[in-house]
């Protein structure tokens, strides 16, 4: 008799574990599987020096896990004596034409924990347009912005430097150019017309101060629409440097490339050799004629020495 | 070569005319006014309000249409200097817009102003002939505005200073309107265009096809438009400096009183002599500027 408690009480205790310790399992692991989009598990740092580690059971096809810490304007860490800030704007990609993407269709090495502890993920995203532009990945390889894998040394790092796709076109942002039933491609081809600047402006300084002729370079930064953009001239993914015959800017190719197709000098008796090579000299080259002028530079001491007087700059 | 050509010229036109405005500016209105103070014209012309008389008041229309004109000018210089340089965010082909717009008006107003001279009832084209007695008081009217002389040589209602200058602005208007015109490449007649028709078979081949032409044609176009410029900068020196009620009047801010003898007794201590002895005095003589 005394024998048969014992095997209930043990059988009873047996039963109890068994029960309890999956669920307790179940409480501790939220019952998810990898296509649920919760996106509650996920918490953001307390602050950016804090130490962080979270291991990530977050769903990948969506953005709402990634947009639970990067939604917060306040998303920083301190990284190398820098403030960076990793805010991502959750209405400018409502309005890209990748609105419908997923963060990992691009960040496609993305660690699934944190810190996201990936070598190089922003070149890793800046080429991942390639993944589905392949057309225009593979005339990006031909111009002069492709890089040379094979490169070592000083010659790599000269590499290093060449842009990627995100690096002219953006990331988050990237306007939509095809029409849609909203209507919305005319606003996306006017945006990125006016971002010269970013798209080439930024690396290319020298041309982008030197694109300021009367009717081009001057109207085109005062925000004209009817003023060519760089690449409205110099053409965009199989890009050439202007001295090779390939580019669209060579003096071979300057009458087309002014003149048909989209070209502005369509209209009768604007375009000729002699007329389009005249204006494509000046439309970089006023800036010399003007830095060469001697009233100009006169006139340029002079303003530098009274500048200097007051402490201004003499340069 | 032809490239560096036009650059070059483009920079020396925007140096040369700047500067030139610059020194009108000064000569006008700070060394000329800065004159009238010692010779004593500022005086009796500003402190004791004798100022020419005139024996006529323009009629409303002209009035009304010389400061219709006066915008659309200026509507003209605005945007003409706005496409060359954009000197704010935006507006191009507003721009374009307001200077054709200004362009057709202002050519109205010159066909009116053909029409006011030759048919009107006022027919008043001879008062802007040069003739040889214009031409004998040249020396005399430019020694009068230099200080050289007090005297001015009145022998009909316009000076021949101002006969040259009003005649030379009729000039531009055309020339400007014809170089404008040039400028224009969209086709509107058999597939031709302006620039073709106006320019493209003559002065193409001269100098390397009809776009570099047109490339010239510009060049003369915003060298004609700074002609106007200091032109219109003395117009507005002389009009208000030397006669300010008639400039009033013109712009209906204080009528003119005229004098029907204004010409035939003194109204001006510097030109006493010479009204005295004024042979050749038009009866409907007024002095303008």
């Amino acid at each position: 008799m005394r024998a048969t408690r014992i095997r209930l009480i043990a059988i009873a205790v047996l039963a109890t574990v068994l029960i309890a310790v999956p669920a307790v399992a179940l409480a501790v692991t939220p019952a998810t599987s990898p296509l649920t989009m919760t996106t509650s598990v996920a918490t953001r740092s307390v602050s950016p020096t804090a130490p962080y580690a979270l291991d990530f059971t977050l769903p990948t096809e969506s953005k709402a896990g990634c947009m639970v810490c990067h939604g917060d304007k306040n998303l920083t860490r301190l990284k190398g004596g820098k403030t960076i800030n990793y805010f991502i704007d959750a209405e400018a990609i409502g309005k890209s034409t990748h609105a419908n993407q997923f963060c990992v269709s691009c960040h496609l090495d993305f660690a699934y924990k944190a810190p996201h502890t990936t070598s190089d993920w922003q070149s890793t995203a800046k080429l991942a347009c390639k993944n589905c532009h392949n057309d225009q990945f593979l005339a990006f390889g031909k111009g002069a912005h492709r890089r040379a894998i094979d490169a070592t040394g000083t010659a790599a790092k000269l590499e290093a430097t060449k842009p990627l796709c995100g690096d002219c076109h953006g990331s988050h942002d990237i306007m939509r150019l095809k029409e849609t039933s909203e209507g919305v491609a005319a606003v996306g081809k006017a945006e990125l017309h006016a971002r010269g600047y970013e798209v080439c402006g930024r690396c290319h300084q020298d041309y982008w101060n030197s694109y300021n002729d009367y009717y081009h370079g001057a109207a085109y930064k005062a925000g004209a629409k009817d003023a060519p953009a760089c690449w409205d001239c110099h053409g965009w993914h199989d890009i050439y440097p202007s001295k090779d015959v390939r580019s669209k800017v060579n003096a071979a190719h300057l009458v087309e490339t002014c003149s048909t197709g989209d070209g502005c000098h369509q209209q009768h008796g604007t375009a000729s050799d002699e007329f389009i090579k005249a204006s494509a000299s000046m439309i970089h080259g006023k800036q010399k004629v003007r830095a060469e002028n001697p009233v100009l530079v006169f006139l340029k001491r002079i303003t530098d020495a009274v500048g200097g007087l007051f402490g201004g700059s003499s340069k | 070569m032809s490239a560096i050509l036009l650059a070059n010229v483009n920079v020396w036109l925007d140096i040369i005319f700047v500067t030139l405005e610059i020194l009108v500016f000064i000569v006008f209105f700070v060394v000329h006014l800065g004159v009238s103070i010692p010779t004593g014209r500022f005086r009796k012309q500003w402190i004791e309000k004798k100022w020419p008389k005139h024996d006529w008041r323009a009629p409303a229309l002209p009035k009304l249409i010389h400061f219709q004109h006066l915008v659309m000018m200026l509507l003209l210089g605005l945007s003409g200097m706005y496409i060359r340089f954009p000197f704010f965010e935006g507006g191009r082909t507003a721009m374009r817009y307001v200077h054709y717009v200004a362009m057709v008006i202002v050519g109205i107003n010159f066909l009116w102003r053909l029409w006011y001279a030759f048919y009107s009832k006022e027919r008043d084209y001879k008062e802007f002939a040069i003739g040889k007695k214009d031409l004998a008081t040249l020396l005399g009217v430019v020694a009068y505005y230099t200080y050289f002389s007090n005297d001015k040589p009145h022998v009909a209602k316009y000076n021949v200073m101002q006969k040259m200058a009003y005649d030379m602005f009729g000039l531009l208007m055309i020339a400007q309107g014809f170089t404008g015109l040039a400028l224009l490449t969209q086709p509107f007649l058999f597939g031709t265009s302006p620039r073709e028709l106006l320019i493209g078979w003559w002065l193409g081949p001269l100098v390397g096809g009809t776009a570099m032409a047109g490339a010239w044609i510009r060049v003369v176009h915003y060298a004609i438009n700074w002609l106007f410029i200091i032109i219109t900068t003395v117009h507005i020196y002389l009009a208000a400096g030397i006669d300010l009620p008639c400039t009033l009047d013109f712009f209906g801010l204080k009528k003119l009183e005229t004098d029907p003898n204004a010409y035939h007794h003194d109204h001006d201590d510097d030109h006493d002599d010479h009204h005295a002895d004024a042979p050749a005095l038009s009866p409907a003589a007024a002095e303008a500027d």
